[in-house]
């Protein structure tokens, strides 16, 4: 690797800099799949009634969590605070999981409390998703 | 603004160049990045550690031993520092290229 030029490193640095940002990308589609899967789950909990749908559904969630585990763990970068991107994801999507189970579980509500809380466990990944992919567009 | 010598070997500005626009990266990544052999960039990648810009994690992701690189606070600071001076430089290059005005 020879020395560069000015122009020449800054390019350099322009390119793998983007390359290195692509690559971290990957916490956004993680973000986008674990959203979507989760509100389908929350909607067949809804929909779907009975002892045996509660443990396929769990067992689908088990699978689901899994395989984006795995997925998650041969990633090779991680976005710039990724670290906090993720705590803050995980914690709403959780106090939004619990309020959904409790208040969904424990009381016949007239209204479809299943769609109000999928659609809420699908909106905190989807903010993550979104500032994931902010950090891995801004100029170096 | 100042040009900093540790960057001076290319190989050691190229690390700089993936690291500063994430919190880490895996020492495959890199190394297929900058397109250098394992030694190469396990030499490099120490001498940037031993000033206090990188900093080496060792871990094992199951049974697998993997290496991340990440930038440290200082490391940051002086890689950005010297792009700065690299974008002077490039800008009175190309002004003294064009001649007086």
């Amino acid at each position: 690797m020879a020395q560069l030029d000015p122009t020449e490193a800054l390019a350099q640095a322009q390119r793998l800099g983007a390359r290195t940002q692509r690559s971290a990308r990957w916490l956004a589609r993680y973000y986008v799949i674990f959203g979507i899967a989760s509100m389908l789950i929350a909607l067949g909990f809804g929909l779907l009634r009975g002892r045996t749908w509660a443990l396929v559904l769990s067992g689908v969630w088990l699978v689901l969590v899994l395989g984006i585990s795995l997925y998650s763990s041969r990633q090779q970068t991680m976005v710039r605070g990724g670290g906090r991107i993720h705590a803050g994801v995980m914690a709403a999507w959780t106090v939004i999981w619990v309020i959904t189970v409790t208040v969904g579980a424990s009381n016949d509500l007239p209204w479809p409390w299943w769609l109000a809380g999928g659609v809420g466990m699908l909106a905190s990944p989807l903010v993550g998703a979104w500032v994931v992919l902010r950090r891995t567009e801004a100029a170096q | 603004m100042s040009i900093d010598e540790n960057f001076h070997s290319p190989v050691r500005f190229a690390i700089m160049a993936s690291l500063v626009s994430v919190d880490k990266a895996e020492f495959a990544f890199v190394r297929d990045a900058i397109e250098v052999s394992d030694s190469v960039l396990s030499k490099q990648a120490t001498a940037l550690e031993a000033v206090g810009y990188l900093q080496i994690i060792k871990g094992h992701v199951g049974r697998r031993p993997r290496t991340w690189f990440a930038l440290t606070p200082q490391g940051r600071a002086a890689f950005a520092a010297h792009l700065e001076a690299l974008r002077s430089l490039a800008e009175a290059a190309a002004h003294y290229a064009a001649g007086p005005s």
